[in-house]
C-alpha cells in the first residue's frame, strides 16, 4: 500500500462483466430506453456483450451516452447513442426509424426509462400530501414512454413474427417498502398493460415480460437512500443484500435469450427473495 | 461504475494537499524549508523535509504554545472546543470530511465504502458527551486537571498533562491519531505528531478542525512526517518531550522505546492480537444469520489490519445451527461484503502468506473432510473462512480477511489455546446470553483480554475505552499529591496564629 500503487478505482469499476459474454444475441437489433446511466447502461453493456446491436437511447445526458457507446464499441460489439424524449411519441417513432435505417428494424425493446423522480425515503410525499398531478406525471413518463416505444417497434416485429419486449417494474408494486405513491402505481399499471401487450401480441411470436428489481444500489436513484435503511432491507432479505444493475440486467438477458421463447406475461422479482411469487 | 472512471481520470487534475501541519511556523519560515511530496493516485501530499533543527524550533513552540492557551484552560473548555471541532466532522458536506473520503481510499487502498462507512460512527467516538467519558474513565472527578481536588487518602491531588507529548501515529487504520492527539489535549498537553507514511493524511486534518475552531488550541498541534527511526531527528523530538507514545507495530515500537530517554513516559501501543467468541444463543434460528453478518464486518472492516480485528472465531457447539454451518453462513456473508467493499490490492507476499494457509488446509480437507473445511473466495485471496474442528494451538492470520472458525464445547476450552498470546491478547466480540456475559468476561479477562464488546462493534471501540489495558488519559499524566497530614500541619503557620498583632 505506498504510493506507487495504485488502488481500485471504486467497487464496482475495473472487474469483469460478471454476465459473462457470448453471440447469443447476435441476431438481435436492441433499444434499450434511458441507457445513458445507472441500470439502462449496464443493460445495453450486458446485452452488446453477447452479441446484440443496441441502440442506447437517452434523454439529456449526450455524454453518458456516448461513454456507454464507446465502451461497447472498444469491447468489439456495435452500438450507437439515440437522443429522444421517449414521453414524446413523435420524437420515438422517429427514433425507431433511424435505428432500423442504421441497423435494421428493432425486434428488442427494453423499456426503462422513466420520468425524474426524486427517491428519498425522508422527503417523500405521503398519501395525505401527494397531488395527483404527480401520479399523471409518472403514468406519463413509465406507461406513456413504454407506450409510445412498443407502438413504435411494434409494426416490424409483427412483420417479422418475432420480437422481445421487455419492461422494468418494481418490487415495490407486490411490497411497497417505502410508499412512493406515484412512481409505484405507474409502475404497476405499466405490468397490466404489459400483460394485456403480451396477450395481444403471442400470435405474432412477440413476447412481452417484465423485470421487476428490489432497491439497486449504487444508483444515482437510490443514492439518497441512507446506510442504515439499505442495512435493514439487506437484513430482511434471504439473499441478504440489495440488487445491482448487472443483477437486473441478467434478467434482461434471460427474457432477450432463446432460453425465454415460451415465457410471457411474466414478472421477474430481482430483489433476493423479497418478494416471492 | 467502470465507465464513469474511465471517463474522469484522465480529466483529473492532481490534487496538491498540505501533507503537514505547522501553525508554528510562519509564511516565510515555511518557505525557508526543503519540500518534498508524496504521490498517490489521486493527489499529491506536500510535506516540509524534517530536520533536527525543524523540530526543535516546532517542539520549542509547542511547548510555548501549551503554556499560553493550554496550561490554564479548564479542561471542560477543552472538550468542548474539541467536541465542537468534531461536530463538523457530522456533516457530509464538511470539506476536510470530504476529502477524507475521496483522499483515505487512494492512500490506503481500503475501499471508498468501507473508509466512509468506518470514518462516521469513528468520529463520534469524539462528540462532546463522549469526550467526558474519556475523562470520567480515568478521572473520578476531572477538575483535578484544573486543581487540587480532595482525593481518597485525605489530602488533595492534581494530575498534571505533559507540557508536550511526542505522538508516533499509526497508519493502518484511517482515523487513529484523531484519539491520540485528543487524549492528550484533554490532559492538556502539546503534540507534536510523526504521521504515518502509509496514511499521512487524517491526522493533519484533524488538527486542523481544531485549529479551526480555536487557533490558540491549534497551535499546541504539529503534524509532521519523517521516516521511522531517523535516529537525530526522533532524538530531537524526543528531547523536549515530557513523553512519548506509539502505535505499531512490535520492530516499531521497540526501536522507538529503545530511543526515549530514560525518565520520559514511554506509552506503548504494540502489536495485538483479537478473536470472538459465539455463544450457542447467538445460533439460534433467528439469530445466526446476523451474527455471521456481525462477524463479516468484524473481520473485513479495514481488512483486517486493525488490532481490533478477530484473527478467530471461537463457535459453541450446541447451538441450533452447528459450528460448521455457521462457518459457511460467514461465509456467505464475507462473499457480500467484499461486493460492497472490495479487499485492498495487497502484495505478493501478502497473496502467498493467504495461498499457503489455503493449500496447508485443503490438503488437511482432503484428508479429514469432517475435521477441516476451506471456504475461499473463487477468484484470487478476497477472503478465506477456514473451519478447523481440532487447532493443535491458536494460530495468528495472516490477515487481509483470512479467519479460523473453531468448534469448542465450554469458553473454558480456549483459556489453554491462548496461554501463548496472554501478552498480546486486546479485544474479544463475543455473542451469548446477558447471564453468561459477566463469567464470559471474567475469564477472557483472566486470558488478557482487555476489551470485551459485543461481535459486530470490534473495530469501533467505545469512548474512553482502557486503550490496551491502560486509561488512555491517566497513563499521560503524573500526580501531584499534597498530604493530608501536611494539610493539617500548615494549619499551625495560619497567619492568625502566626502574625504579630497590630
Amino acid at each position: 500500500m505506498s504510493g506507487t500503487q495504485v488502488p481500485p478505482p471504486g467497487p464496482t469499476a475495473a472487474r469483469p462483466l460478471p454476465l459473462g459474454s457470448s453471440d447469443m444475441l447476435a441476431d438481435r437489433v436492441a433499444l434499450v430506453t434511458g441507457a445513458s446511466r445507472g441500470i439502462g447502461a449496464t443493460i445495453a453493456r450486458a446485452l452488446a456483450a453477447h452479441g446484440a446491436t443496441v441502440a442506447v437511447n437517452y434523454l439529456s445526458r449526450h455524454d453518458r451516452a456516448q461513454e456507454v457507446v464507446s465502451e461497447i464499441r472498444a469491447g468489439g460489439g456495435r452500438a450507437e447513442a439515440f437522443a429522444a424524449d421517449v414521453t414524446d411519441a413523435a420524437a420515438v417513432s422517429a427514433m425507431a426509424a433511424r435505428v432500423s435505417e442504421r441497423f435494421g428494424p428493432v425486434n428488442l425493446l427494453v423499456n426503462n426509462a422513466l420520468r425524474e423522480y426524486r427517491f428519498d425515503p425522508l422527503a417523500r410525499r405521503t398519501a395525505w400530501d401527494i397531488p395527483w398531478e404527480h401520479y399523471e406525471r409518472q403514468f406519463e413518463g413509465s406507461l406513456g414512454g413504454a407506450f409510445n416505444a412498443c407502438r413504435a417497434v411494434m409494426p416490424g416485429m409483427r412483420d417479422a413474427g418475432d420480437g422481445r419486449i421487455v419492461n422494468l417494474v418494481t418490487d415495490l408494486i407486490e411490497r411497497p417498502s417505502i410508499g412512493y405513491h406515484d412512481y409505484t402505481t405507474a409502475k404497476a399499471a405499466l405490468l397490466g398493460f404489459s400483460r394485456n401487450l403480451a396477450a395481444d401480441l403471442g400470435p405474432f411470436g412477440i413476447t412481452v415480460n417484465c423485470v421487476a428489481p428490489g432497491l439497486v444500489h449504487p444508483t444515482d436513484a437510490s443514492n439518497r437512500t441512507t446506510d442504515q435503511q439499505r442495512d435493514e432491507l439487506e437484513v430482511v432479505t434471504p439473499l441478504r443484500r440489495l440488487a445491482s444493475p448487472e443483477d437486473v440486467a441478467g434478467a434482461i438477458l434471460y427474457f432477450a435469450s432463446p432460453w425465454s421463447s415460451f415465457v410471457t406475461g411474466a414478472c421477474l422479482f430481482v430483489d433476493g427473495g423479497l418478494v416471492m411469487r | 461504475m467502470s465507465s464513469v472512471v474511465v471517463a474522469t481520470e484522465p480529466t483529473r487534475d492532481l490534487q496538491t494537499i498540505d501533507g503537514f501541519f505547522l501553525p508554528q511556523l510562519s509564511e516565510e519560515e515555511l518557505a525557508e524549508l526543503d519540500w518534498t511530496t508524496q504521490s498517490f493516485a489521486g493527489a499529491e501530499l506536500r510535506m516540509p523535509v524534517v530536520t533536527p533543527a525543524l523540530v526543535q524550533v516546532v517542539a520549542e513552540r509547542l511547548v510555548a504554545a501549551q503554556a499560553e492557551f493550554l496550561a490554564d484552560r479548564p479542561v471542560m473548555e477543552i472538550a468542548d472546543v474539541v467536541g465542537r471541532a468534531m461536530s463538523r466532522w457530522y456533516d457530509a458536506e464538511y470539506a476536510p470530511r470530504r476529502l477524507a473520503e475521496a483522499l483515505l481510499p487512494e492512500i490506503t487502498g481500503y475501499a471508498p465504502e468501507m473508509v466512509r462507512r468506518g470514518l462516521r460512527p469513528y468520529m463520534k467516538t469524539f462528540r462532546r458527551d463522549r469526550l467526558l467519558r474519556f475523562l470520567a474513565q480515568d478521572f473520578e472527578n476531572p477538575l483535578v486537571l484544573d486543581g487540587f481536588q480532595p482525593n481518597r487518602a485525605g489530602g488533595r491531588s492534581r494530575a498534571f498533562g505533559p507540557r508536550l507529548t511526542t505522538q508516533i501515529f499509526a497508519g493502518n487504520v484511517p482515523g487513529l491519531p484523531a484519539w491520540n492527539m485528543i487524549c492528550a489535549l484533554l490532559v492538556k498537553s502539546a503534540t507534536l505528531g510523526k504521521s504515518s507514511s502509509q496514511e499521512p493524511l487524517f491526522g493533519v486534518l484533524v488538527a486542523a478542525s481544531i485549529a479551526e475552531e480555536d487557533p490558540g488550541l491549534g497551535r499546541c498541534l504539529a503534524v509532521l512526517n519523517w521516516r521511522g527511526g531517523e535516529d537525530d531527528v526522533e532524538r530531537a523530538a524526543f528531547e523536549r518531550a515530557d513523553a512519548v507514545t506509539a502505535t505499531g507495530g512490535v520492530r516499531a515500537v521497540e526501536s522507538i522505546a529503545r530511543r526515549v530517554p530514560v525518565g520520559v513516559p514511554f506509552v506503548a501501543y504494540g502489536h495485538k492480537v483479537s478473536f470472538g467468541v459465539i455463544g450457542h444463543e447467538a445460533l439460534a434460528l433467528n439469530r445466526y444469520a446476523d451474527t455471521a453478518r456481525r462477524v463479516a464486518q468484524d473481520v473485513s472492516q479495514y481488512d483486517q489490519q486493525g488490532c481490533l480485528s478477530p484473527h478467530a472465531v471461537f463457535v459453541e457447539r450446541n447451538g441450533a445451527v452447528d459450528p460448521r454451518t455457521f462457518a459457511a453462513a460467514l461465509a456467505a456473508e464475507m462473499a457480500r461484503f467484499e461486493r460492497d467493499r472490495p479487499r485492498a490490492v495487497i502484495s505478493l507476499e501478502e497473496s502467498v502468506a493467504i495461498e499457503d494457509v489455503r493449500s496447508g488446509y485443503e490438503f488437511r480437507a482432503y484428508e479429514d473432510p469432517d475435521a477441516t473445511h476451506v471456504h475461499a473466495s473463487a477468484d484470487g485471496t478476497a477472503w478465506t473462512v477456514v473451519y478447523e474442528e481440532r487447532p493443535e494451538r491458536f494460530e495468528l492470520s495472516p490477515l487481509n480477511r483470512v479467519v479460523r472458525v473453531h468448534p469448542i464445547d465450554d469458553i473454558a476450552e480456549i483459556e489453554r489455546r491462548l496461554a501463548p498470546l496472554r501478552r498480546h491478547l486486546q479485544t474479544a466480540g463475543i455473542a451469548c446470553a446477558p447471564d453468561r456475559a459477566g463469567s464470559w468476561a471474567d475469564l477472557l479477562g483472566r486470558c488478557g483480554v482487555d476489551r470485551v464488546c459485543a461481535v459486530g462493534q470490534m473495530p469501533q471501540p467505545a469512548a474512553g475505552w482502557h486503550h490496551d489495558g491502560r486509561g488512555s488519559l491517566a497513563s499521560l499524566v503524573r500526580w501531584v499529591d499534597i498530604e493530608g497530614a501536611a494539610e493539617t500541619e500548615f494549619e499551625r503557620y495560619d497567619p492568625e496564629w502566626t502574625a504579630p498583632r497590630p
